[in-house]
């Protein structure tokens, strides 16, 4: 789910201002206590910390090279030397699996990182200094937000190329604006608080009051943010790979692999219900860990 | 408030220009010499050199950028989009026969998320905790957590083949919208239902349902008449902004179900280095989109009074 | 509290209402269903040009049997009359004297001034093919008399004949354009066209010969493999083409199910580029090619890869294009022992990663294909030759214009093809990919010199088609066997899946030429 800028800056209490409030009542170690009862994120912590150690840990736990075509053994169904079958070329689809992992969730964690990197300096400038920087970056993010991301991410990587390092720019080029629409509105609450006048008031630079003040009450709801919208990001890339603009043969990758298991729908339908069970794992636990995230800032939402 | 709605309504004109600029300039992102890769696509044989040379005194390659453009954006504004190096016709006339095959599909996606999202979340929100509640949120996550092209082809798998209740794909047969609708709708069911829920929440949290309550009207009547407006109304602007992406969205499960819509068009010409095509469905897109969360924004603006004094202190926007 | 009650029902009756008519109203509207005389037909993505003076609407690349050649191309590739009865040659003007009492679908009767018409049609549009191939130009048809026609290409040609059979030739009526409505004289006629939906054909009552058993064939374009399969299942289709091999096997299995080859009609080949410049300049090395061809285990592709849906081949074509001669093509024996030495002798060393180095150059190749090679394919080349050493790099290009871009750039090493036989000429591929004279764009990275070009126009010029077979045959044994610049991997046959109730048919190696007036359904 996309936060809708939109609500934000129509009036309805806005979401940026009580996680900023949140902040100003609790401190860090109530936060993650909080978080620590609550069941459900816990579960989703436990799941995307099991996905990226399996995602790290690959090349050790895999039991076979992911290349290694086994041609006697194509489409054979679980079994001890493949503990979860293969597929049409005899390739171990545990071992597929795994280092997909790495493709597919590392390539959504770039892409959050890249994209909150720039969405970040962006939503601080136009925040913080606002004027015609503001109006002109806004109205770019405006543009960028007129389209759903995935079909303009789309249209982006089909043009450049294909390529993983393509579809990370497509989403990285159009992922960044709703992290900049957001951050501008928490740091322009921010603003407005008396301990950031007094700070100016002292003579304090710009820079100074962004990093000591200003960043660190934005920090924490934006890592909220980017644990939400990380779902989205492994959907999108997997999306792009699955319509064949991802990866380059014979790297695995989860969507790339939805799409090979597509012929096999009938005879070995586990080609297609591994990878996609993958997907949706890994995106309900970044889901779940959003969601406790969210709510153990802001209490009163549950 | 009269000034706001004004404003508004004309800074769409700008984001409009903002959008061609973009159109525009995505396809002088591609790869190699536009000249020569138009003249491949327009010749079914190698193109000569002069063949290429002729093709870029037509199509003034040569000029500047921001003479293209203008050129581009007055034919644009008459309608003419160009012609799709793959189909050979125009671009505009291919795009307007597609949408109306997504908007089939995505008002019926909407309509069965509404159905699913509005009871769900409003029980769910009501009895606040209980086993219902439960469900409900871990279904709704659930929902939002799995990839519309995998659930697609497991409806298919089971209502189209296993038990051939439905046909498999195509628009020829009037039932056809059905699967592609049902797999549109439950990620957008899923953020609905938990809109609704947090949304009717917090409203029952305030003071004026405790007030309410303290009057001792019967506990339906103070969620009917009085919570449920008010909560409504998020979910109202999150329904509009949320079919403007499922227009998009709508791009994976065409191609999955052969449908007809304009996703399954970009798909095609991405594949196929359409750049006129691209850039068009860009313009036409963002121009639907626009429109779109105007007509949201002033939905709002008319739906919750509290904006609409807080919009006439605030002129600087 | 009533009040409520009623807006909710109200809300929730008119949302369901809204709900229902959105479904019924279908996108395309015509929903048909087979009969005993109808069939629909699933086929692949809609490929019509529709263009004016350049359209082959009906034609091609899907053959329709709307329109009709001059001759015909048979099952093992001889020709035979169709509109022309007989044909007469003096030196290189070629007399057809054509069928007489046959009409258009408009009443029209069949003269040499269709004939004329259709050929200069050609020209003015500047349809490929036509003049690259046949040297037929502007001044070359000549009217005789209403039933007898001459044409004299403008350069020799003496394989003409054979190559009239192909469905670009198709003899349309004077003054008609396909573009707007193909009208010929086939056992079918246009009955609807809907773009990227359907064409529909309708039988020819008037038809010159015998009448089809169907009365009306529709086909459906399913550009998605697997839907395609699926509709077969669900019944709404009668028959699939190009059925993905992956899912022949599970259609063979159902009962109801018929699932059918054709003959080879071509073979998939890796062309090796061997005039490259760097970094494309590894494959001039006969070594390196030579090993290459025998890394690859060309039956394991067949047997377990593609499920049997293979044939081991040696030729570049179809082998019954070269008659008696094909034999004289080896093919190269499947010994990656041998491959691995013969790459050690020449200095390649094997790396740490496994990839061969030598004078710290990577034995790095860059892989193309044409778009209806799938990637388990491509992905299978890649691990043979990886398993002696050399890096397979591909770039798969899901669209042919940049596909085509690439390899006139010369900017690859393998390029995977599978290029159609669909005309009788037996030295038309080899001469159309390799013959430095050719016109095609691509063939500067093919060509193999001198020797292979004495061959090929030896061919060209001969007047016995049995000597035509022969220098095919000499000139494939060059390029598979003494130079190895090519790798035939298999034969493909392509696969079509039909419901049971399809009478017997037969088969087509060209998806071309395939006859769908002799296709019957049974009660």
């Amino acid at each position: 789910m996309n936060i809708n800028p939109e609500i934000l800056e129509s009036g309805e209490m806005s979401q940026s201002t009580k996680l900023t409030a949140g902040l100003d009542m609790e401190r860090r170690g109530t936060i993650f206590r909080r978080l620590m009862r609550d069941r459900a994120a816990l579960f989703g912590f436990i799941i995307v910390l099991i996905f990226v150690t399996l995602a790290v840990l690959a090349p050790l736990i895999a039991p076979h090279n992911p290349a290694a075509q086994h041609l006697n053994e194509r489409l054979v169904s679980p079994n001890l030397t493949f503990p979860l079958g293969t597929d049409h070329l005899g390739r171990c689809q545990l071992s597929r699996l795994l280092f997909g992992a790495q493709i597919s969730l590392g390539s959504a964690i770039i892409a959050s990182l890249m994209a909150l990197g720039i969405g970040v300096c962006v939503g601080v400038l136009t925040g913080y200094f606002g004027g015609w920087v503001d109006t002109i970056l806004m109205r770019i993010v405006d543009l960028i937000l007129a389209f759903p991301l995935l079909v303009l991410a789309l249209a982006i990587t089909g043009i450049i190329g294909i390529s993983m390092i393509s579809v990370l720019i497509g989403i990285v080029s159009v992922w960044w604006a709703s992290y900049a629409r957001i951050v501008r509105s928490l740091v322009l609450s921010v603003r407005e608080r008396p301990f950031i006048e007094a700070a100016r008031a002292t003579g304090a630079s710009p820079f100074k009051i962004i990093t000591r003040h200003v960043l660190p009450n934005v920090i924490t709801p934006v890592i909220v943010l980017a644990t939400l919208e990380m779902g989205n990001l492994i959907l999108a890339v997997a999306g792009l790979s699955f319509l064949n603009l991802g990866v380059q043969s014979p790297t695995p990758e989860w969507g790339a692999m939805l799409n090979e298991g597509r012929l096999f729908l009938r005879r070995a339908p586990q080609l297609m219900i591994y990878p996609g069970l993958m997907i949706s794992l890994t995106v309900l636990g970044f889901n779940l860990l959003g969601d406790g995230l969210r709510d153990a800032l802001d209490p009163r939402q549950r | 408030m009269k000034r706001y709605v004004f404003i508004r309504i004309l800074s769409i004109i700008p984001l409009w220009l903002g959008i061609s600029i973009l159109a525009f300039v995505l396809s002088n992102f591609a790869p190699g010499d536009p000249a020569t890769v138009i003249a491949h696509r327009l010749f079914d044989a190698p193109p000569s050199e002069e063949q290429i040379a002729a093709i870029r005194r037509e199509y003034h390659l040569d000029d500047p950028l921001p003479v293209r453009y203008a050129r581009w954006l007055a034919l644009a504004v008459q309608g003419d989009l160009g012609i799709s190096f793959r189909t050979k016709e125009p671009v505009l006339k291919e795009l307007t026969t597609h949408f109306p095959a997504t908007l089939q599909i995505a008002f019926l996606a909407l309509i069965i998320a509404l159905i699913i999202a509005l009871p769900l979340g409003v029980l769910s929100a009501v009895r606040h905790r209980s086993w219902l509640d439960h469900t409900a949120r871990v279904g709704a996550l659930i929902g939002a957590s799995l990839p519309s092209y995998w659930l697609g082809y497991l409806l298919i798998l089971l209502f189209a083949v296993a038990l051939g209740w439905l046909p498999v794909a195509g628009c020829e047969s009037a039932t056809g919208a059905i699967l592609p609708s049902i797999t549109l709708s439950i990620g957008m069911a899923a953020t609905l239902t938990r809109l609704t829920r947090s949304s009717l929440l917090e409203i029952l949290g305030e003071d004026f349902i405790r007030t309410a309550r303290a009057k001792g009207l019967a506990e339906r009547v103070v969620i009917c008449r009085h919570a449920l407006k008010g909560a409504l109304i998020p979910v109202l602007t999150m329904t509009g902004i949320a079919f403007g992406h499922l227009l998009g969205g709508a791009v994976i499960v065409e191609g999955i179900f052969a449908w007809q819509g304009i996703g399954f068009l970009l798909v095609n010409s991405i594949y196929d280095r359409d750049y006129p095509m691209i850039q068009g469905f860009v313009l036409f897109m963002g121009l639907i989109f626009t429109l779109l969360s105007l007509v949201v924004d002033l939905l709002y603006l008319w739906l919750d009074p509290r904006i609409r004094f807080a919009k006439e202190r605030y002129t600087g926007l | 509290m009533l009040n409520y009650v009623n807006y909710q029902c109200k809300l929730f009756l008119l949302l369901i209402g809204l709900s229902l008519c959105l479904i019924f109203v279908a996108c395309g509207g015509n929903k048909r269903t087979g009969t005993d005389t109808e069939l629909i037909i699933g086929t692949r993505a809609d490929d019509y040009v529709i263009e004016p003076l350049k359209s082959r609407l009906g034609m091609y690349p899907l053959n329709t049997q709307i329109c009709e050649s001059l001759v015909r191309i048979t099952a093992d590739y001889g020709i035979e009359p169709l509109l022309a009865t007989r044909w007469e040659r003096r030196g290189n003007t070629w007399r057809f004297f054509l069928r007489p009492g046959v009409v258009f679908s408009s009443g029209q009767p069949l003269t040499s001034e269709a004939v004329k018409y259709t050929f200069e049609r050609m020209v003015k549009g500047d349809a490929p093919g036509v003049y690259q191939h046949t040297y037929i130009g502007e001044a070359s048809i000549q009217i005789i008399d209403d039933l007898t026609v001459d044409i004299t290409p403008v350069r020799e040609n003496m394989r003409l004949l054979e190559q009239l059979g192909h469905s670009n030739y198709s003899i349309i009526a004077p003054g008609s354009e396909p573009a707007v409505e193909p009208i010929c004289t086939g056992p079918f006629k246009l009955a609807e066209y809907r773009r990227g939906e359907f064409i529909a054909v309708e039988r020819n009552e008037s038809y010159w010969g015998q009448l089809p058993a169907l009365k009306r064939l529709t086909f459906r374009f399913l550009p998605d493999d697997a839907t395609r399969v699926l509709a077969l299942e669900a019944g709404e289709v009668g028959m699939i083409l190009d059925v993905p091999r992956e899912q022949a096997a599970q259609l063979r299995e159902q009962s109801n199910m018929r699932v059918v080859e054709a003959p080879v009609g071509r073979v998939a080949t890796i062309l090796l580029n061997i005039h490259g410049q760097t970094p494309y300049d590894l494959l001039a090395n006969k070594d390196v090619r030579r090993a290459l061809a025998m890394a690859i285990d060309r039956r394991a592709l067949i047997e377990k890869v593609w499920e049997g849906n293979g044939e081991m081949i040696a030729t570049i074509g179809p082998r019954a294009m070269l008659g008696d001669y094909a034999s004289l093509v080896k093919g190269v024996p499947h010994n990656p022992q041998q491959a691995a030495q013969i790459l050690d002798r020449a200095g390649w060393q094997t790396g740490s990663d496994g990839v061969r180095v030598r004078d710290g150059r990577r034995l790095s190749l860059t892989l193309i294909a044409w778009a209806d090679f799938d990637k388990a394919t491509l992905e299978f080349i890649q691990a043979q030759l990886a398993a002696i050493g050399m890096e397979i790099r591909i770039v798969k290009s899901p669209d042919t214009a940049s596909y085509q871009a690439r390899i006139e750039s010369g900017e690859f090493d393998l390029d995977l093809e599978g290029p159609n036989q669909n005309d009788a000429n037996p030295i038309f591929l080899p001469a159309l990919r390799f013959y430095s004279k050719s016109s095609g764009k691509t063939v500067r990275y093919f060509a193999p010199g001198n020797l292979f070009d004495e061959i090929i126009e030896a061919g060209l010029v001969a007047n016995d088609r049995d000597q035509v077979m022969r220098r095919s045959a000499e000139a494939q044994r060059l390029l598979v066997d003494e130079e190895t610049t090519v790798v035939p991997l298999a034969g493909l046959k392509r696969i079509y899946a039909m419901n049971d109730k399809i009478g017997d048919f037969t088969l087509h190696p060209s998806l071309l030429n395939q006859r769908w007036d002799t296709i019957s359904i049974k009660r």
